[in-house]
């Protein structure tokens, strides 16, 4: 090493010279140190509820002082149907506001918890370098505020958490959220940016047990939750608030995993990710089916939308995504491409799963509430619908054309209820006709017990223009007890 | 640091001004609690702390018992406490210096009040506020037994009750959970004061066990403490350990001990 640097000419020490002097004048990327970047004045970060992300960064803003204001609020919110909860939240959401800078800003953070709030809180941002991410410097009671600062030095997408003993109950009661940290110069242009976080929810009733459910702490220890889902709660981006594009938009999701306990395998049916920021971080792999996001950890994917549709998205750890709630859609409208697609996505999903039951044992000690009245049962029938028919049957109950048969006006089980009540009890598979149409199909086994077979025929009879009727669970009873599953039209 | 000035100086304010009132008709049922032998949660062993019997009161200290404190002892009403005792919310459900309200019924327990002023009602009535251990080992009866921490389901059953989102205006004392020695709402009402209740340092970063104050901390192995699922201690002692002694919190408030 030595021994070349003697042999270096005069010229080449020149030319060295002026590029150093070069890259030196320019803040050429290769010298950049965000750490000795001037700050040059102060604003009040513009944050965001999910699944909504602040406005990109003008690529040639100035590193600036950025005050950021967080709210923590403890509060009742509704996990599925008929099902609440008591969340812990950063900003009043699950996930967390989003908070959007760039490298070289120094961050003024300060960290409020309502007065109301019955547990101390503090912040642990993984965007930040020093003791406890932050966590050090923002422990905070109730009624109170605390405030410290950090300069943004790595680049990427990271995670933020409430780090309070014992901060396993703070993060599954929803004490997480995404901070981005852009690097300098900003990230490409696209069309449409979202914010998606996924976590892990134990509560004390099994998966869609009606009424207000606690935390439950056994079923934590044991990484054994009841709901997975997408920001917070079961179809927060599905049905109405599905996330919505047009066909040839780019599309960036900034996603995020709040565990505390899951992995998740992020995947999104129907497209590829054009490109992933592994890990969130810098290193950018392209043409991904699915790519995995550790528990307090996050990814950048980015694609274009090519085809009108629903992109539904998934942890790809499936039953989570069908059966705890782990599904999300992205609406796509604007022209077919019959050349780039056409057909079902749903049906070869379904199929994977077809013909089996899931026995979903019920939890100990727990007793079911029953139906008090005519008008409870359909109520709480109408719960098990939507947590458990609608994904297929449509919210609407029309059905889908040659896949799924429609639930409304129909004249299958019109006048015997019985047949609804076998399908859902035994699974039906093979030829079946419904209003005119032929369905040749399968349904799998639903593990419900007798009261919510009862619940959500009646609700089915009272709904979707058919014509009335009740059902009881002695009733179910009888054809759970009378055998196997149908054969459709054989 | 600055809570060690601020005990320090507080105690020399204390000790120049306090004096000792004749025994309020403050109503309190002073239930006995046997001596025995207490398990600290925070322990680096097992060694358990004896503990001689003492009187506790039979519930949080209400609205009215504190009312009667501040009309007889006028420097601790809002309008007269002096900042470094109490933050500008002392006594904030309250109407005025000595009027309750509508926010403040009068068997609801007293909150928004410091350890200051928590301490001196204490002493007023002749008594004192629990250490933590005492505090604790009457904490530890379920409505059935002495000692229920052991329960993996006395924990659930607290976490419960913390969990449940508090409303204005607070209940009354004495309805709720009366347990073993017939002490009333030692869970589920509000957190309470203790006399040493800074004394055990959750680390702020409460995962760090490196610290050498962190004789407590949590994630995932939680070796520090004696039972790693007891998590409802996990809660208390975080909570404890996020105040200081002139805080004024809507979700605490305090009973008062004496000796035997």
């Amino acid at each position: 090493m030595s021994l070349s640097k003697k042999k270096i000419s005069l010229s080449s020490m020149l030319v060295l010279f002026a590029a150093i002097v070069f890259t030196a004048c320019d803040g050429g990327k290769g010298d950049y140190n965000p750490a000795n970047e001037k700050v040059v004045g102060e604003t009040k970060a513009e944050l965001t509820l999910p699944p909504n992300v602040p406005a990109p960064i003008d690529p040639h803003r100035a590193a600036t002082k950025q005050i950021v204001h967080v709210e923590v609020l403890e509060h009742e919110g509704t996990m599925t149907d008929g099902v609440t909860y008591t969340y812990w939240t950063f900003g009043g959401s699950v996930p967390g506001q989003f908070i959007r800078i760039r490298e070289g800003d120094e961050v003024e953070f300060h960290l409020k918890n309502h007065p109301d709030n019955k547990f101390a809180h503090n912040i642990d941002l993984h965007a930040v370098t020093g003791p406890g991410g932050g966590a050090a410097s923002s422990f905070t009671a109730p009624g109170h505020e605390t405030v410290f600062s950090f300069k943004a030095l790595n680049p990427g997408l990271f995670v933020y958490h409430c780090a309070v003993a014992p901060v396993g109950m703070h993060i599954a009661n929803g004490m997480y959220g995404l901070i981005l940290v852009e690097p300098k110069g900003g990230l490409p242009k696209v069309d449409r940016e979202y914010y998606i976080m996924q976590g892990d929810f134990y509560t004390s009733g099994r998966t869609g047990e009606a009424g207000h459910q606690s935390f439950d702490m056994d079923k934590a220890l044991a990484e054994n939750p009841d709901y997975v889902v997408f920001n917070g709660s079961v179809g927060a981006i599905a049905g109405d608030n599905a996330l919505k594009a047009k066909v040839g938009e780019t599309i960036r999701l900034y996603v995020g995993n709040g565990g505390p306990n899951l992995i998740s395998s992020f995947h999104v049916i129907g497209e590829i990710f054009d490109e992933v920021h592994v890990e969130g971080g810098t290193a950018i792999n392209k043409n991904v089916q699915t790519t995995l996001i550790p528990a307090g950890g996050a990814a950048i994917v980015t694609f274009k939308v090519e085809v009108p549709g629903s992109l539904h998205l998934v942890d790809h750890s499936i039953f989570r995504a069908f059966n705890k709630g782990a599904l999300g859609s992205i609406d796509v409208t604007g022209e077919e491409n019959k050349k780039i697609y056409s057909g079902l996505l749903e049906d070869k999903v379904y199929m994977a799963e077809g013909g089996r039951s899931l026995t979903l044992p019920k939890a100990k000690g727990s007793t079911e509430k029953l139906a008090g009245s005519k008008a409870e049962r359909i109520k709480m029938g109408e719960n098990v619908y939507k947590q458990l028919c609608q994904a297929c049957h449509q919210p609407d109950a029309k059905g889908m054309k040659g896949v799924f048969p429609p639930l409304a006006n129909s004249d299958y089980f019109a006048n015997d209820p019985n047949k609804a009540i076998s399908a859902i009890i035994h699974g039906l598979s093979g030829k079946i006709t419904v209003n005119g149409e032929v369905f040749n199909s399968a349904m799998p086994a639903q593990s419900l017990s007798d009261e919510e077979v009862a619940n959500v025929v009646t609700y089915l009879l009272n709904s979707f223009g058919n014509k009335g009727g009740e059902v009881s669970p002695e009733q179910a009873k009888k054809v759970r007890a009378s055998g196997t599953a149908d054969k459709g039209g054989h | 640091m600055i809570r060690l000035t601020y005990i320090l100086i507080s105690f020399i304010l204390l000790w120049g001004s306090s004096v000792v009132m004749a025994e309020p008709p403050s109503k309190i049922e002073w239930i006995a609690i046997p001596s025995g032998e207490f398990y600290p949660f925070f322990a680096d062993t097992v060694k358990p702390i004896a503990l001689d019997g003492f009187f506790i009161s039979s519930t949080q200290i209400t609205n009215a018992q504190f009312l009667r404190f501040v009309k007889a002892n006028s420097k601790w009403r809002r309008s007269k406490i002096k900042p470094i005792f109490a933050e500008s919310n002392y006594l904030g459900y309250w109407e005025a210096d000595t009027v309750l309200g509508e926010d403040a019924p009068p068997n609801a327990p007293v909150v928004m009040v410091s350890w200051f002023a928590a301490n001196a009602y204490s002493k007023w009535v002749g008594g004192r506020l629990a250490d933590m251990s005492e505090w604790e080992y009457v904490a530890s009866a379920s409505t059935t037994k002495s000692n229920a921490y052991n329960d993996n389901s006395f924990s659930t059953t607290l976490l419960k009750m913390y969990e449940k989102l508090p409303k204005v205006p607070l209940p009354n004392v004495g309805e709720r959970f009366k347990n073993f020695y017939g002490v009333y709402d030692m869970h589920g009402l509000v957190w309470e004061w203790t006399r040493d209740f800074n004394s055990v340092i959750v680390s702020t970063d409460s995962r760090d066990k490196t610290n050498q104050d962190g004789k407590l901390f949590c994630a995932a192995g939680s070796i520090g403490n004696v039972d790693p699922s007891n998590y409802s201690a996990f809660v208390r002692y975080s909570m404890w350990s996020s105040l200081q002694a002139k805080f004024c919190l809507r979700n605490i408030g305090f009973r008062c001990v004496k000796d035997k």
